[in-house]
């Protein structure tokens, strides 16, 4: 997501998955979609069945390869350094999109004097501080020519003194830790690189011009272009093949296909996932990625784009309305103690931009408030701005873990997330969660985390755990109603279809009732920082008692109504009221967001999916003849399918090409007309050049399709990403390699390190651990496994925890196929069955001969198929931006044998019936001959 | 049917489909959409570009290019199912020819015999009862679901062997019977057929008719077994001639048998008659031996490789019994004793037929799931004679390729 | 109510409430149930089946769970096979749809491996030899022109278990479920109301193609046609046309390797061809050997 964000102006997927039938290539890289993403696959299916060339470049052969045309094997953790190869090629033989560059990127864009790249700094940008492990980009100066230089905040870090001893974690080496935690301030997504409004590119005080210094022969020294021909220079064919255990020709075929399939004519897509966000440089695979696809011309484009594949059924929305600690809905960044966001007036100065869509900035955040505040806030006081938390620290999941191991925390809620099992380095997370005093899970199953204290075979004795552990029965999907923000933004809403069984209750009624029950407690106080919680508008109940489908009444008291907090996500006009039902109006989509307190807006990405009160667009299931399908269901922002799509015509307004039409200029009607709402203003003329001292939407040239970047453009240099402003390749914290391009620099300089007895590191070259180990998914199984592992017809399918290795490997290792094996890693050790199949392949390194293996992360100690699990082996390391780990790659070893001590025991007996309803009825026999009355003949 | 139509027609837009919404107000008015029916990106072909791609391939390893016995094969499992019959089936199989085998001989001496072999006669009746009385049981008890024995006979399908044979085998289970009774009506000295005529006119009538269908009945019963297996897809039996005539004559000898050991064990006495009747039935015996020796060594050569799973394992022994138990028979048969000896002799000959008959049965039943469970025997089941297969010349180049390209696992 | 296919003992405490049925069930279960008359499909045109493009499959096993889910099936326990990603192994009287995985990973050029993956499932064949041994007339071909067997009225005799040259059907086992055999229906329930069988319903890529074989056979006869000229020279169907000596497939596959690489039987046997030529030597040897003793009876000696 960042990586688009930095790039594009919005973190998400650029387009959506059925638009990929409409490709001419699809390069897969970093994800397995056939396998995590099945039903989506059938749309790469569609376009391999209509001729287009799919390629999968994946460690491992998995069930994806065998449906793409071809798969290239490389070694886990080179994807930069195979993409910066592709952008080399590109470069180098003048391959890319010559218009849709020049117009539609800033390759023309001149880069500040003082600006240094890898390839000066052996391997590290300018602006580097040592101390602080991170970037200051205002000094280092990633920055436009003529823009002014700033100091960029760094965050202070979170009191870090003498290190103190780590939780009651269980066995394992004790190790004194190498390195303690970096600063705190990075890490924080920043609303930038997650698509937000405030650019690091430049200074508060004099922003990104709209139109700063160029040269349209792309021919300066210091122009984009030729900075980024000089970054890839060294990434050729034969270097890369070098660092990723491919052949050079792998790479140049990939590079070929990906040109003759892109231009006017053709179209390609890049979809990826967690193989590469998973690294402490994913950030940057991703921003690689987006290089490629700029310079091949494919975003904006039917069967173009990057198809980010998200996880859980709305992970999308819980970045869009986050779950994340440092932003607001909608990107909107949360404020932090060290910046100058004291004054509301200030941090929207400080956060928007005075030029593309994020001009709007204040009018976003002060709906965001008024939504939240009601008659509390006021443009008078600031829409009671002062409320909002500040940021001191960083708060995301895997550096609060590490806070918690050291006993900093004393209460804990998880709301359907399992750490103990999913969670990277689950033994540290599970020693974590012991140290809480009290842990409040909302589950529909008991998983590792509820039940660590009594079942984790490799903690400590259950009286020695004194965590209070209150396991609360969530009510299924059937039985809630609500929305999913997929992959491709689009909300879809689904009705309640049953009451919950028995205590179990929706997430919505714990959240709304806690929140009703803390009102309750604050309702007298007087102190100032009550007055949040006083004032918070908190009133989602039905009007009238809820029903189900077939009309009865629900049995469940306290519900909210889910349709009343998408409503005020929607929108709606403080005074004007709905004509029809009497309410307040809602508002018909964030153009009518105001600053001046007469709107309030939960999120204002998601404004107008419910625009009238008898109009929840997430609910529509129309289909039609446009292929978009722009009446299923609703995306964000307004409908648009393909974002950027004004890309898809050429700067003067036509289609690149007939076959790749998208939207287009009508000069009968001055509109943009085509098959999706133009993500671009509908009446902007192609011809329009903003004045000089334009500001807002103004200083957008009707030839400028990324309206979320303050110059209108797709960024190939970004100074938005904490790590560096080109993708550089920087090698895995654990690798057996040294870094072949920049010698001096092995891992990402930015990359945040929480070592600590439980979290030891090998790091690269790794010397004590030969094997590269990488995790993957399985269709059979979900996530960390309580949805799929106490359901034996799952579990049928993969019943055991196995490890994928190669022949050459367990033979040297004496490993026998179906046999037991245990896998090492500094954290741990772990037994698996050994999978040996031609699937993984040794690779040549460098010289040297690397072996891979593969563990799927889906066992753990709680179900019916319980196993060790993955993560006990992955470690805690962050990159800097959103603070992903790297359970993609680490450093581990393996033997034959079992590791006696550490096997689960099943938390659940075996049901051969996992369901326990009888057959589905219809409404006929099924019996051939007639109904004898023994439709159910049970002997 | 339109829902599947839908899928048929169009797989991709199934999903697609108009579900109605029942919550749905008013209409979109959506302004911005291009009235155009369908932009060109959806309809146009991707035609391959300038860069060529292989089409992957069945592909060679080089190291199994030229082992043998890389034929292809999906791991180490058998392709076919084990047949599920069990113990009571080869036990059914046995005494269900033996007491047809025994019936046959009963009435051909009672018939040809005129009177001469009545001993036969009668004791071949009793010893046909006493051999059939056990096969409802077993065959009941084989059954998945033994309560429902008799939908065995919901139907009457001949072109089902085991159809057939269940009637058939109640219909001789009728024929021998009434034959049982005739025996104990005469062993009170009241054989109908000697009653006073009209009486005895209409009772020897009514015995040839009685004969006329029980042999008939008998005879199936006797081979329909082998029949039976030969019409299944498993590699030992499937369609091989010689099984039934194989069974046929295995009945018949063992049928001989337990009627010559049942006669010996009821009298203590050697009697003239019925050391003739005795030696027509070793003759008998030693006919049907001729006959299922040829019928094996037909069955061997027309199973071919696929019969080997009578050598191997458990079943290899069982069968090896077999031939010996039958040479054995014969041997003791031909052996020069005389007087006391005699009778011994002659009632280890009949065992030892019998033991013969019983592991053949065994051989075969067992011998049949053995090869079901073996992948590369099961495969054989459904090898191509040549130009049996339509598109038999890009198959078998299909096979070469494939045959050569098989990296197992495991 | 549809026929419960496998009932467990787990289960049956489930239907507790429901005796007083079960009893009934019972009681009409003590006679056979007699034989109507199942309306035959006229032509090619109303006989559904299925055309299983290997060539699309992904491997998902989402036919696979479907099946068990809809027709309520028994997990069949947790046996690790390491046959790839295949740990059901083959079809069962419990696995009505398996998934079959075959490594075919090229030595050298990464770009030429393979991992076949086929959907197996019941042929439904068109002369199918498990509908010609069933003696109870259990299995039928119904109204949809698809083998049936009519769970109200298998025995578990076991006989269609041995005749299929396909090793699809297994029976149920006798102690903890029913002991009947079982195999795909090929939904006959939800043909019946109008629904896509559910294997075919929840293929995310329509590698499983539910129709009318006539457009099917069709359908699959162009995608051949289409692959080849993609250059998929091996691509074959199997079970189109008739295979040798047997009668076409109603649930027929496209193929792109040796049929024995999926565990498909090459020329899989009619073993009922003959039959009555056997019939004839066994009735012949009988007859002989009793005509034989006759004779020898007949003599004086
Ligand atoms: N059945 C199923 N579906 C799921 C999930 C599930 O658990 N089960 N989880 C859902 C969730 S939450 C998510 S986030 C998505 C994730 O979806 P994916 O990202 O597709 O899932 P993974 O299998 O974890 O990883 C993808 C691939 O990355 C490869 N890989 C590992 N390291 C590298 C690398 O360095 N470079 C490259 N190029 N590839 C690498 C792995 O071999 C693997 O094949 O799936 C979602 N869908
Ligand atoms: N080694 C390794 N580790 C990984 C990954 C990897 O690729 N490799 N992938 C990572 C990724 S991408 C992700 S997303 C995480 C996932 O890790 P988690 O977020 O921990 O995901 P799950 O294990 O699926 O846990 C979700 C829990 O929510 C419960 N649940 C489901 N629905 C509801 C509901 O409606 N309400 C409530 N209250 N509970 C519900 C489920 O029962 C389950 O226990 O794992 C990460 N860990
Ligand atoms: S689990 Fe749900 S979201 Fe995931 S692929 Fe299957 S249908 Fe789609
Ligand atoms: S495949 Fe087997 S079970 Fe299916 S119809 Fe054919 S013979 Fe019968
Ligand atoms: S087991 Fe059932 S279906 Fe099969 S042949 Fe016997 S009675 Fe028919
Ligand atoms: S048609 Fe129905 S019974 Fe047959 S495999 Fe598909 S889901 Fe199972
Ligand atoms: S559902 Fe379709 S794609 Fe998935 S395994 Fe079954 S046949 Fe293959
Ligand atoms: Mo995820």
């Amino acid at each position: 997501m960042p990586g688009l964000g930095a790039s594009f102006g919005r973190g998400a997927a650029t387009g959506y998955q059925q638009d990929l039938a409409n490709s001419d290539c699809i390069l897969i890289m970093g994800s397995n979609m056939a396998e995590a993403h099945p039903v989506g696959f059938r749309w790469p299916m569609k376009a391999r069945q209509r001729g287009a060339t799919l390629i999968h470049v994946d460690p491992r052969f998995s069930r994806t390869s065998a449906c793409c045309n071809l798969h290239l094997g490389i070694r886990a953790g080179s994807d930069i350094a195979f993409l910066g190869g592709i952008i080399n090629y590109l470069l180098t033989h003048d391959k890319y999109f010559p218009e849709y560059v020049l117009h539609y990127t800033n390759a023309s864009t001149l880069i500040a004097e003082e600006f240094r790249d890898t390839e000066d700094l052996e391997g590290i940008f300018s602006g580097y501080d040592e101390q602080q492990r991170a970037y200051n980009s205002g000094q280092g100066r990633w920055a436009y020519e003529d823009s002014q230089a700033q100091e960029e905040h760094v965050g202070e870090p979170i009191g870090e003194t003498a290190p103190e001893p780590q939780g009651t974690g269980g066995a394992g080496p004790q190790r004194a830790g190498r390195r303690e935690p970096s600063s705190a301030g990075a890490g924080m997504h920043g609303p930038s690189v997650m698509g937000g409004a405030s650019t690091h590119a430049t200074a508060r005080g004099a922003p990104t011009p709209a139109h700063p210094p160029q040269d349209p022969t792309l021919k300066h020294p210091r122009c984009v272009l030729q900075l980024l021909k000089k970054h890839y220079a060294r990434y050729t064919p034969e270097t890369v093949a070098e660092v990723c255990g491919c052949r050079p020709e792998d790479v140049v075929r990939v590079a070929e296909l990906l040109c003759a399939n892109s231009g006017r004519e053709r179209t390609s897509a890049i979809v990826y996932a967690v193989g590469w966000t998973q690294h402490t440089t994913g950030v940057q695979m991703i921003r690689a990625a987006s290089i490629i696809q700029l310079l091949l011309g494919n975003i904006g484009r039917p069967g173009g784009g990057i198809m980010a594949m998200r996880g859980h059924c709305s992970i999308q929305g819980s970045t869009d309305i986050p779950t994340l600690y440092d932003l607001l809905p909608g990107y909107l960044p949360q404020p932090i103690c060290t910046a100058n966001h004291e004054k509301f007036a200030d941090f929207c100065d400080q956060e928007g931009l005075p030029t593309g869509y994020w001009s709007n900035f204040k009018q976003f955040a002060a709906s965001l408030l008024k939504a939240w505040y009601g008659d509390a806030a006021t443009p008078q006081n600031d829409f009671r701005f002062e409320w909002l938390p500040r940021i001191d620290g960083d708060y995301s999941q895997l550096p609060f873990f590490h806070h918690m191991t050291r006993g900093r925390v004393k209460g804990y809620f998880l709301f359907g997330q399992n750490p103990a099992g999913g969670g990277p380095n689950a033994r540290l997370h599970r020693a974590g969660l012991a140290r809480l005093d009290w842990l409040v899970a909302a589950d529909w199953f008991e998983h590792e985390s509820a039940s660590f204290w009594k079942n984790d075979p490799t903690g400590p004795r259950p009286a020695e755990i004194k965590t209070e552990v209150f396991l609360l029965p969530a009510a299924s999907i059937l039985s809630k109603e609500g929305t999913f923000t997929n992959t491709q933004r689009l909300l879809q809403w689904h009705d309640k279809a049953v009451v919950p069984e028995q205590d179990c209750r929706s997430d919505l009624w714990f959240v709304y009732n806690l929140g009703k029950r803390l009102k309750q407690l604050y309702a007298g106080s007087t102190r100032v920082q009550d007055q949040a919680i006083q004032a918070l508008t908190w009133d989602y109940e039905y009007d009238e008692p809820p029903r189900l489908p077939d009309g009865s009444l629900s049995r469940i008291a306290g519900e909210p109504d889910a349709a009343k907090v998408l409503q005020e996500i929607n929108g709606y006009f403080v005074k004007e009221v709905d004509p029809q039902t009497g309410k307040r109006k809602l508002l018909s989509g964030f153009t009518d967001c105001r600053d001046d307190g007469s709107t309030a807006c939960g999120c204002w990405i998601y404004s107008g999916v419910y625009p009238a009160y008898d109009r929840n667009r997430a609910r529509d299931r129309r289909t039609g003849d446009n292929p978009l399908q722009p009446e299923w269901a609703w995306a964000w922002p307004h409908n648009r399918r393909v974002m950027y799509n004004r890309a898809s015509a050429d700067p003067e307004g036509r289609p690149w090409s007939e076959r790749k039409k998208l939207i287009w200029w009508d000069e009968t009607n001055q509109k943009w007309l085509g098959f999706d709402e133009p993500d671009f203003p509908p009446d902007k003329p192609p011809s329009y050049r903003p004045p000089d001292e334009a500001q807002g939407m103004d200083a957008i040239a009707g030839d400028q399709p990324f309206i979320m970047k303050p110059d209108g453009v797709g960024w190939l240099f970004s100074p938005a990403a904490k790590d560096g402003p080109f993708p550089a390749h920087y090698e895995p914290v654990e690798s057996p390699f040294g870094n072949l391009l920049y010698p001096k620099q092995n891992d990402s300089p930015t990359t945040r390190y929480f070592e600590g007895p439980l979290n030891l590191l090998d790091h690269a070259p790794s010397r004590q651990f030969p094997l590269i180990g990488c995790t993957f998914r399985l269709t059979e199984h979900y996530l960390s496994g309580p949805m799929s592992r106490f359901n034996s017809w799952l579990n049928e399918l993969q019943p055991e925890m196995f490890v994928e290795l190669s022949p050459e490997l367990a033979a040297e290792r004496g490993i026998a196929h179906g046999g037991w094996c245990v896998v090492r890693s500094a954290r741990g050790a772990i037994e698996a069955r050994a999978m040996v199949t031609n699937r993984l392949k040794p690779l040549q390194v460098q010289g040297q001969t690397v072996h891979q293996i593969g563990l799927p992360f889906h066992w753990s100690y709680a179900g019916e198929s319980v196993g060790c699990q993955a993560n006990d082996l992955t470690s805690l390391v962050c990159d800097p931006n959103v603070s992903i780990h790297e359970a993609k790659v680490f450093a581990c070893d393996i033997a034959a044998g079992r590791a006696p001590g550490l096997t689960p025991r099943p938390t659940a007996p075996y049901r051969r019936w996992p369901t326990q309803a009888a057959a589905p009825d219809t409404s006929r026999s099924a019996q051939a001959e007639g109904q004898i009355g023994q439709g159910d003949c049970r002997s | 049917m339109a829902d599947k139509d839908a899928h048929y027609e169009a797989p991709w837009t199934e999903n697609l489909r108009h579900r109605p919404d029942p919550n749905r107000v008013q209409p979109l008015v959506d302004g911005g959409h291009a009235a155009i029916s369908a932009p060109p990106w959806q309809s146009s072909p991707q035609s391959p570009p300038g860069v060529s791609l292989e089409p992957r391939r069945a592909h060679a390893s080089p190291q199994s290019e030229t082992g043998s016995e890389s034929e292809p094969s999906y791991y180490d499992v058998s392709p076919l199912k084990r047949p599920v019959w069990k113990w009571q089936i080869a036990n059914y199989f046995y005494f269900g020819g033996m007491s047809a085998g025994a019936y046959l001989i009963a009435r051909a001496a009672d018939r040809a015999g005129r009177g001469r072999h009545r001993a036969v006669a009668r004791t071949g009746v009793w010893v046909a009862l006493a051999a059939l009385a056990p096969c409802p049981p077993l065959l009941i008890d084989d059954l998945g679901d033994p309560k429902r024995f008799h939908h065995m006979l919901r139907v009457f399908k001949p072109a089902s062997p085991m159809n057939l044979g269940t009637w058939m085998l109640t219909g001789y289970g009728g024929a021998l019977a009434a034959a049982a009774a005739r025996e104990l009506l005469r062993d009170f000295g009241l054989a109908p057929e000697e009653a006073p005529p009209p009486a005895g006119e209409a009772a020897k009538t009514w015995l040839d008719a009685h004969d006329l269908a029980g042999i008939p009945l008998a005879t199936t019963v006797a081979g329909y077994t082998g029949v039976l297996l030969s019409c299944t897809a498993n590699p030992l039996w499937c369609k091989n001639r010689w099984l039934g005539p194989l069974f046929s004559a295995s009945a018949v000898s063992t049928g001989a048998e337990a009627i010559s050991l049942a006669l010996d064990l009821s009298r203590r006495e050697e009697r003239e008659e019925q050391d003739a009747s005795q030696r027509v039935l070793q003759k008998i015996d030693s006919a049907a031996h001729v006959a299922e020796a040829v019928c094996i060594t037909g069955f061997r050569r027309e199973a071919g490789e696929k019969g080997k799973s009578l050598e191997q394992g458990p079943v290899s022994k069982v069968h090896r019994f077999a031939t010996g138990a039958l040479i054995a028979s014969e041997v003791l048969k031909r052996l020069p004793v005389k007087g006391k000896w005699r009778k011994p002799v002659r009632m280890l000959a009949a065992a030892s037929g019998l033991a013969a008959g019983f592991a053949l049965r065994w051989a075969m039943v067992y011998g049949g799931k053995q090869a079901a469970d073996d992948p590369h025997t099961a495969r054989l089941v459904s090898r191509p004679q040549r130009g049996e297969l339509a598109g038999d010349e890009a198959r078998s180049s299909l096979r070469v390729s494939a045959a050569s390209g098989a990296t197992e696992q495991r | 109510m549809i026929s419960l296919p496998i009932i467990s003992s787990e289960q049956n405490q489930h239907f507790e409430r429901r005796a007083l049925q079960d009893a009934m069930a019972s009681l009409t279960n003590a006679f056979p149930p007699r034989r109507r008359e199942v309306p035959q499909p006229a032509d090619d045109d109303q006989v559904m089946g299925f055309f299983t493009d290997t060539t699309l499959c992904i491997g998902c096993k989402a036919c696979e769970v479907a099946c068990k889910q809809w027709n309520q099936l028994p997990s069949d326990g947790l046996n690790f096979t390491g046959y790839s990603y295949d740990n059901t192994g083959r079809l069962s009287a419990t696995t009505w749809r398996h998934v079959a995985f075959k490594e075919k990973i090229a030595e050298n050029d990464s770009f030429q491996s393979r991992l076949l993956m086929l959907s197996d499932v019941c042929k439904h064949c068109q002369s199918a030899p498990c509908q010609h041994a069933c003696p109870t007339g259990s299995i039928v071909y119904n109204q949809f022109g698809d083998v049936y067997v009519q769970n109200d009225i298998c025995n578990g005799c076991g006989y269609c278990i041995a005749a299929c040259p396909f090793g699809v059907l297994g029976r149920a086992d006798e102690e903890h479920d029913d002991g009947h055999a079982h195999k795909c229906t090929l939904c006959m329930d939800r043909q019946e109301d109008g629904l896509t069988p559910a294997c075919a319903k929840s293929c995310p890529t329509s590698s499983i193609q539910f129709g009318p074989v006539g457009q099917l056979r069709e359908a699959a006869r162009r995608r051949v046609e289409k692959l080849h000229e993609a250059g998929h020279d091996q691509a074959y169907l199997y079970g189109c046309d008739p295979l040798g000596d047997y009668g076409p497939l109603n649930s027929f596959f496209l193929l792109e390797d040796h049929p024995n690489e999926y565990n498909l039987p090459e020329a899989p046997p009619q073993p009922f061809r003959g039959q009555g030529e056997r019939y004839a030597a066994s009735l012949a040897v009988g007859a002989l050997l009793t005509g034989l003793a006759a004779v020898l009876f007949a003599r004086k000696g």
